[in-house]
């Protein structure tokens, strides 16, 4: 059965949302990225990428990413990040996401 | 009527910020009564004896305490280390009141900028030690703060730095030039960024470091056009050695904190222009009615209208993109594109807004003693640090993955 983090959200998910954004958006096809590729020292994303990033969380999974949180070990690589997306929709509550309407 | 109908091809993206996002334009009781208690703490003590510091390039230590006892220096600071536990939009507003009251825009900016890149990563970023070491002192203004991540040769690009922090035996040795650091020459507590190893960005760290470290030395303080009252240096350093405890948030964390930093600071440092245009505004609407030229007020004259119909419009465009991105920033999280968007659109229109003024003071607005040209001579700056209005662009443009 399917583990609903958030509705239309499934935990298992996360990761793969995340890479299809990182691929399209960030890198470009063809650049392979792995879970656990270390996405900033390794110089795959600069600092706008890490901010486009953000933005796409926040918006893709209904989060808020404060200001302490944008540090270096949730966004290391796809696996942190996802990690600190459950996280979060965890402390936020699983409520039903905001449309902005 | 037939149906409005859009083009079949046409898609159109309705997520949550496709409108400009979220804003409740609304300020608590609070908020307002603590704006007009800064325009009257303003107007009172930081509105004299400006032309002579601005000339001599002073930077009044009495002053600045008056802003700490006032309660700005530690705006954003919590209450449990002595500071006053507001929130951005409130700093916002009270910052407005601030650059309504004041003329001495010097002393604001460095205020400003104490409050929002040292003590603002700080607390954001700070461990429990940090906090309690250094935010007392800051939030009281008995230390002065200061960040620094400017280099001659980096500038605009400002993580391609090449200040170097290696780790020996859990300190980490500092050694590199930084310049145009704000309230470098008095400041007690410097922020500093350095490259601790990788390429990447991923390979920046931010330390605090106090004056009295060994390998710090400041230079001496910078003439400058505008400002003049915030004093401002380059910064050195030669094998500066700071202990593991110095890092702020992180090794390699530098360039996060730094983007989370400059999105208050544009914020911060902007919000006392949005007061100043306020005043230019009434200022140029009193002189435009009363200075009569062949027996008829300027003000009649339909080109003068209009320009000050300009400043206004500008004026109330640039107010609310700073009040939304303030809003955006308490309520909603990191505001990246929002506080960009807001810089670019104040500075510009400070820089506009001081034009237009002199321009309806004729010769006399042009003359040290309507206090207009220093307006303009400070204004430009707005456009320059926090990052330039072009690199504000690049910013904007680049969340939509553009450039
Ligand atoms: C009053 C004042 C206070 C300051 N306070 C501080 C401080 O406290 N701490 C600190 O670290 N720094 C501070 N700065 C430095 C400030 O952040 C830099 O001046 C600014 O980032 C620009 O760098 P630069 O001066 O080297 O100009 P450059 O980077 O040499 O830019 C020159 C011109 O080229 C343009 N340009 C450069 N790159 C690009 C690009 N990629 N795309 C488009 N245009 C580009 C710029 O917009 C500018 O017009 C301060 C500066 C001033 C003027």
């Amino acid at each position: 059965m399917a583990n609903e983090i958030k509705p239309g959200i499934e935990a298992e998910e996360v990761e793969g949302r995340i890479i299809s954004f990182v691929k399209r958006e960030l890198l470009g096809p063809g650049i392979p990225v792995s879970l656990d590729e270390d996405l900033l020292s390794g110089g795959l994303l600069d600092s706008l990428g890490a901010l486009r990033l953000a933005t796409f969380v926040e918006g893709e999974f209904q989060i808020t990413v404060q200001p302490s949180d944008f540090v270096i070990e949730n966004f290391r690589s796809v696996a942190a990040l996802a990690e600190y997306v459950r996280r979060s929709i965890g402390r936020e509550g699983a409520g039903a996401p905001d449309t902005g309407n | 009527m037939p149906a409005l109908r859009l083009a079949p091809p046409m898609t159109l993206a309705v997520e949550g910020d496709s409108f400009g996002g979220p804003v409740d334009f609304g300020w608590t009781d609070d908020q307002v009564a603590l704006r007009q208690g800064a325009v009257g703490f303003a107007s009172r003590r930081l509105a004299d004896g400006v032309i002579e510091r601005d000339r001599d390039s002073v930077f009044s230590r009495d002053l600045w305490d008056a802003c700490a006892d006032f309660g700005l220096q530690g705006i954003l600071v919590p209450e449990e280390w002595q500071g006053g536990g507001h929130d951005t939009l409130s700093a916002v507003a009270v910052l407005e009141g601030i650059g309504y009251g004041a003329r001495d825009n010097g002393l604001v900016f460095s205020v400003a900028s104490h409050a929002a890149s040292c003590a603002g990563p700080l607390v954001e970023f700070g461990s429990e030690d940090q906090k309690s070491r250094w935010l007392p002192g800051l939030a009281n203004g008995t230390s002065i703060g200061a960040t620094a991540i400017t280099e001659p040769d980096s500038g605009s690009n400002a993580l391609a730095l090449a200040t170097t922090a290696v780790e020996n035996s859990g300190d980490w040795i500092l050694d590199g030039s930084k310049t145009f650091v704000t309230n470098g020459p008095i400041a007690d507590l410097f922020l500093i960024y350095a490259r601790t190893g990788a390429s990447g960005f991923g390979g920046i760290t931010c330390f605090v470091v106090p004056r009295d470290a060994d390998g710090l030395a400041v230079g001496p303080a910078m003439d400058k056009m505008g400002i003049r009252t915030s004093p401002i240096s380059q910064v050195h350093l030669d094998g500066c050695q700071v202990p593991g405890s110095a890092i702020l948030g992180g090794v390699g964390s530098g360039a996060m904190v730094f983007s989370q930093t400059m999105d208050l600071e544009r914020l911060l440092v902007m919000a006392p222009a949005i007061g100043v245009m306020q005043r230019l505004l009434e200022r140029c609407v009193g002189h435009a009615r009363e200075r009569t030229v062949g027996s008829v007020p300027i003000g009649k004259q339909q080109v003068i209208a209009h320009r000050i119909a300009e400043m206004e419009l500008e004026l109330e465009a640039a107010r609310l993109l700073l009040y939304r991105a303030a809003w955006h920033r308490t309520h909603s999280g990191a505001a990246t594109r929002e506080s960009a968007l807001a810089k670019l659109a104040v500075s510009e229109a400070y820089v506009a807004s001081c034009r237009t003024a002199i321009q309806i003071f004729g010769g006399y607005g042009y003359m040290v003693d309507y206090e207009l040209e220093r307006e303009l001579r400070d204004a430009v700056a707005a456009t320059l640090y926090v990052g330039t209005s072009e690199i504000q662009k690049n910013l904007i443009a680049g969340l939509r993955g553009l450039g």
